[in-house]
């Protein structure tokens, strides 16, 4: 099987642009992590990661229409590329496949 | 209000424009006021803090900007291409850059090596503080092949009469000497005997003891630290006392070791004996060195100017009491004799004065001979680079005529190539350092030198390297650059390439590589002749088996029964002594001849006892030797250039003197023989009768053993041990001596040999390269030959001629070079080979084969081919 170059974070990263689909940006991006990881992370960080993902070619970006808020300053949102979603599918399976082997005697607890 | 409150504050968003990559700025700034908003909404603690942070959070690599960012408007970007370009195209021809840069290193090894051995013989004396302000004073007899004796008042008178001199100081040495230290004998060499001046002159790092107190005290001795450290461990050695000779002397100062580069490398100095004669001394003996220093401005030649009136005033009168023949100085001038003072300067000695240097003599025309092999080897190997780039321009055409259609100017193109030919002398020269450092130790054994990774690697060196990628980058470089980008787009565009210009100038390059290769190979083999000629010549005498014992005055009183214990033994066959041996250092005494146009002579004066001339084999043509008679005290005999140069016809008979008193009468002739290194002429030799005294006039007691000499050898030691024991017994065979004369000569073949042997390597690399590479743009050519019918005979012999007329032209400019310089250099020698005829034509010769075996190698493949393949290859 394939293996797909990915960190912990920005796995989780490119997870949350899926999810956000076609609204992703920096912040947006921030918030999301925070309210469905309970996760703080800092929005340089956040940066990083989706520019980081961008060069692997897992997303692709667009400068969108220029706002009032924001200082007037455009955003720049993300978008899952094809490669981006084969690499989250791959990454599944290989997780599914993964847990699918283990046995049933370790999954139970405090035994 | 609300609105002053959420606007962010500006400075740091000019932070960030500051560092942030332009690309990146504008959403990353979004972002980052949308969060200060939500935080000022939120009523948020510390907001303004927190928008710091976050612009600090975002100095990252990613976003900072880079070169390209922050001069957009120069060509960083065009060399990011150049460079990428330039790799790019390496790759795809990879044996030829393979080649091209193992041959660049190759070179510059070569000369980093050449270059490290010739900045250290031009860094002599180097060291010392106002070393150009010291001069060494010698006589001035008319010749510059000056002697390195003084008399013994000169410095001190000067010092006093001439206002120019800051100080002076006198010297003698390097001896060698046996120490005494608790019973034990401890052999020290490199001892120097000098005034208490010596270090105002020659200073050097106290570690002990104070400048003042070292060599003002009879009887004062100061070590260098090795020495010390060898004597006394690791007790402290000040005030210590060793015994030389009978006497004590104590140590008063532990100095530095001296550096390799240095003239006077002494282990340690004697202070002069406070005798008479040092301080008063007479004038016409000649038993020192001097060394004055002059005061900083002053005119060495207005010095030189007053040293007649000075030689007049206080020489002239002893000198004149010394040679009856003149009545007066002027008389003794009018004769067209010359007498003088001079004064060398100091960093001249090493190169130029042999006679004057107290260390290994360097030689100028072996080192500036070492700076050409080096030019050549790295114009060989620029040559190589050219030839080769050149060559495969018709692949790169392509390349250019896209760019200038794409707009490039001419400036661009030479900037990306020359930018290609400083990288790849870059990567050559990083090889090179490497392979230099790794030879190292081979080249150390040729050179007989000690040279470490420092004398490759270090600031001096750093700038040659630096001048090297420049230079070679550019030379190298500048050709392929200007050819290349001198198409214009549509001729580079279309199919064939224009020709013509590039391999007219690629065959006057191949033409001066085979001018300078036959160059080489020929001064090679002239050296190598040279160099064994000299080692193999008849010495006139016959050196083999003989063993010389040194400090036979140690034997005293005990002279005659040390050699009848010998004479005794079957491994004894015949026994002399002599107060200087063949080959070693010999100081010229001054003789004049009797009658009218008396001539001076300054021959080397030996003193030796009857059995001399049997024991050194030497030939007698004309009178008899000692016969160990009363009248052999005023008898001598001299060898045949003496009689020549006296203007004798008959010379049994004739009259000597060296002063007013004493007359030696000529006894015998001996054939002349060889005294001292081939290249000096010949010397002029007297013999004078060692007589009653031998235990002051011969030091050297010259044994002729039989062929088993190891049973000889200890013979003689115990006959040592049995007389004078407990003092080391030390001796050499003379033709090991002999043969250390010529360690110069064969240190020099070697040195030359091998490097011209790389040059040419180098150039058969450059070569091999360029005919395979023809070759392979010729495929098509032979392949259609070969369909009309040509043998693969032919074909070869049509491609190889090709070369071998190239080979020609340059053996044929190259021959006056080579009859030239090599005359000059073989002139150099007493005893020398002739150029003959071989000489030439066998280096032409083997170049031959060498080039033919390279090409024909390459063609043999070509030739042999189906041509099917070449020419269905599309």
């Amino acid at each position: 099987m394939e293996r797909v170059q990915l960190g912990e974070f920005e796995e989780t990263v490119l997870l949350i642009t899926a999810i956000l689909h076609e609204e992703a940006y920096g912040v947006n991006v921030m918030d999301e992590i925070a309210s469905q990881l309970g996760r703080k992370v800092n929005i340089s960080a956040v940066h990083t990661a989706l520019d980081r993902l961008e060069k692997k070619g897992f997303l692709s970006s667009y400068v969108g229409g220029a706002q009032a808020k924001r200082g007037g300053r455009r955003k720049r949102f993300f978008k899952v590329t094809n490669l981006g979603i084969q690499a989250i599918e791959i990454n599944r399976q290989v997780r599914n496949n993964l847990y699918a082997q283990i046995p049933a005697v370790s999954l139970k607890l405090g035994q | 209000m609300k609105d002053v409150k959420t606007k962010p504050p500006k400075w740091p968003l000019k932070l960030l424009s500051w560092f942030c990559k332009p690309y990146y700025k504008e959403t990353v700034e979004g972002d980052l006021i949308e969060i200060y908003e939500r935080q000022v909404a939120a009523h948020v603690k510390y907001v303004k803090l927190r928008f710091l942070w976050n612009v600090i959070r975002f100095f990252r690599i990613r976003y900072i900007k880079n070169l390209e960012d922050i001069r957009p408007k120069t060509s960083y970007g065009m060399f990011k291409n150049y460079f990428k370009v330039s790799l790019r195209s390496m790759r795809k021809n990879s044996t030829y850059t393979l080649l091209n840069i193992l041959g660049l290193s190759i070179g510059i090894a070569s000369c980093l090596l050449l270059i490290s051995h010739i900045s250290h013989q031009l860094s002599f004396d180097k060291y010392v503080q106002d070393g150009h302000r010291i001069y060494r004073l010698v006589n001035d007899r008319g010749s510059t092949n000056y002697s390195p004796f003084t008399p013994t008042p000169a410095v001190q008178q000067m010092l006093l009469e001439f206002p120019e001199i800051e100080s002076g100081t006198r010297i003698y040495g390097l001896y060698d000497v046996v120490l005494k230290m608790d019973n034990q004998f401890i052999k020290q060499n490199d001892i120097l005997s000098a005034d208490s001046t010596f270090f105002d002159i020659f200073p050097t790092k106290f570690l002990n003891g104070k400048v003042e107190y070292a060599l003002n005290s009879p009887n004062s001795i100061v070590l260098t630290q090795s020495v010390a450290d060898q004597l006394f461990e690791d007790q402290n050695p000040m005030g210590k006392t060793v015994v030389y000779d009978e006497d004590a002397y104590q140590v008063t100062a532990v100095v530095a070791d001296q550096p390799k580069n240095s003239t006077i490398p002494y282990r340690a100095i004697f202070s002069f004996p406070h005798d008479k004669w040092l301080t008063d001394g007479n004038w016409s003996g000649n038993n020192v060195y001097s060394y004055l220093k002059l005061k900083a401005g002053a005119d060495p030649e207005r010095l030189r100017e007053k040293f007649l009136e000075f030689t007049e005033k206080h020489l002239s009168e002893e000198l004149i009491a010394f040679m009856s023949e003149y009545d007066s100085w002027s008389d003794f001038l009018a004769a067209g004799n010359h007498r003088s003072f001079e004064i060398v300067p100091l960093m001249d000695i090493h190169l130029n004065h042999q006679r004057l240097t107290l260390n290994n003599p360097g030689n100028r025309n072996n080192t500036l001979t070492f700076s050409i092999i080096a030019a050549f080897i790295l114009l060989i190997a620029c040559i190589n680079y050219i030839n080769m780039s050149t060559a495969k321009s018709s692949l790169r055409l392509k390349e250019v005529g896209l760019r200038k259609v794409l707009g490039s100017v001419r400036k661009h193109l030479v900037q990306q190539f020359l930018l290609e030919s400083v990288l790849i002398t870059l990567v050559s020269v990083l090889l090179g350092v490497i392979l230099a450092i790794l030879v190292l130790p081979y080249f150390n054994i040729m050179t007989d030198a000690d040279y470490g990774w420092r004398n490759i690697i270090n600031l001096n060196m750093l700038g040659w390297v630096v001048a090297f990628v420049i230079v070679v980058g550019l030379v190298a470089g500048s050709y392929p650059a200007l050819y290349l980008s001198s198409f214009k787009p549509i001729d580079s565009l279309r199919k064939e390439a224009v020709k013509g210009r590039s391999s007219r100038l690629r065959t006057v390059l191949v033409i001066f590589q085979f001018t300078v290769s036959v160059f080489l190979i020929t001064a090679t083999f002239i050296v190598f002749h040279q160099v064994q000629h000299v080692s193999s010549r008849d010495l006139g005498m016959n050196a083999d088996q003989i063993f010389v014992v040194r400090n036979d005055d140690r034997l005293g009183n005990n002279y005659q029964a040390f050699v009848n214990d010998l004479m005794s033994s079957v491994h004894i066959e015949q026994l002399g002594a002599l107060s200087h041996y063949p080959s070693g250092r010999i100081y010229d005494w001054s003789y004049l001849t009797m009658g009218e146009n008396a001539v001076t002579l300054n021959p080397d004066n030996i003193f030796a006892d009857s059995s001399a001339l049997q024991t050194l084999g030497l030939q007698l043509v004309a009178g008899s030797f000692f016969q160990g008679m009363a009248t052999d005290s005023t008898a001598v005999v001299v060898n045949e250039s003496f009689a020549r140069k006296a203007g004798w016809t008959e010379p049994v008979g004739q009259l000597l003197n060296r002063g007013r008193s004493t007359r030696f009468r000529v006894i015998g002739v001996v054939k002349d023989f060889i005294l001292r290194n081939g290249q000096y002429n010949t010397r002029e030799v007297i013999f004078r009768y060692a007589s009653s005294n031998p235990e002051y006039f011969a030091r050297y007691i010259h044994i002729r053993t039989s062929s088993d000499f190891v049973e000889a050898l200890s013979v003689i030691e115990t006959a040592w041990n049995k007389y004078v024991p407990g003092y080391p017994f030390e001796g050499f065979f003379l033709d090991e001596s002999f043969d250390r004369l010529y360690a110069e000569e064969r240190r020099f073949g070697h040195v030359f040999t091998s490097f011209s042997g790389l040059a040419i390597i180098i150039a058969s690399i450059g070569l091999f390269s360029l005919a395979a590479f023809s070759l392979e743009r010729r495929t098509k050519e032979i392949a259609i030959r070969k369909v009309l019918g040509a043998t693969a005979r032919r074909i070869m012999y049509h491609l190889v001629f090709g070369f071998l007329k190239l080979i020609l032209v340059g053996a044929i400019l190259a021959f006056p070079a080579i009859y030239y310089l090599g005359n000059e250099w073989l002139n150099g020698f007493d005893y020398r080979i002739v150029i003959d005829a071989p000489m030439i034509v066998l280096p032409i010769l083997l170049l031959g084969a060498i080039s033919i075996s390279i090409i024909g190698l390459k063609t043999y493949k070509a030739a042999m081919d189906n041509p099917v393949n070449a020419l269905k290859a599309e």
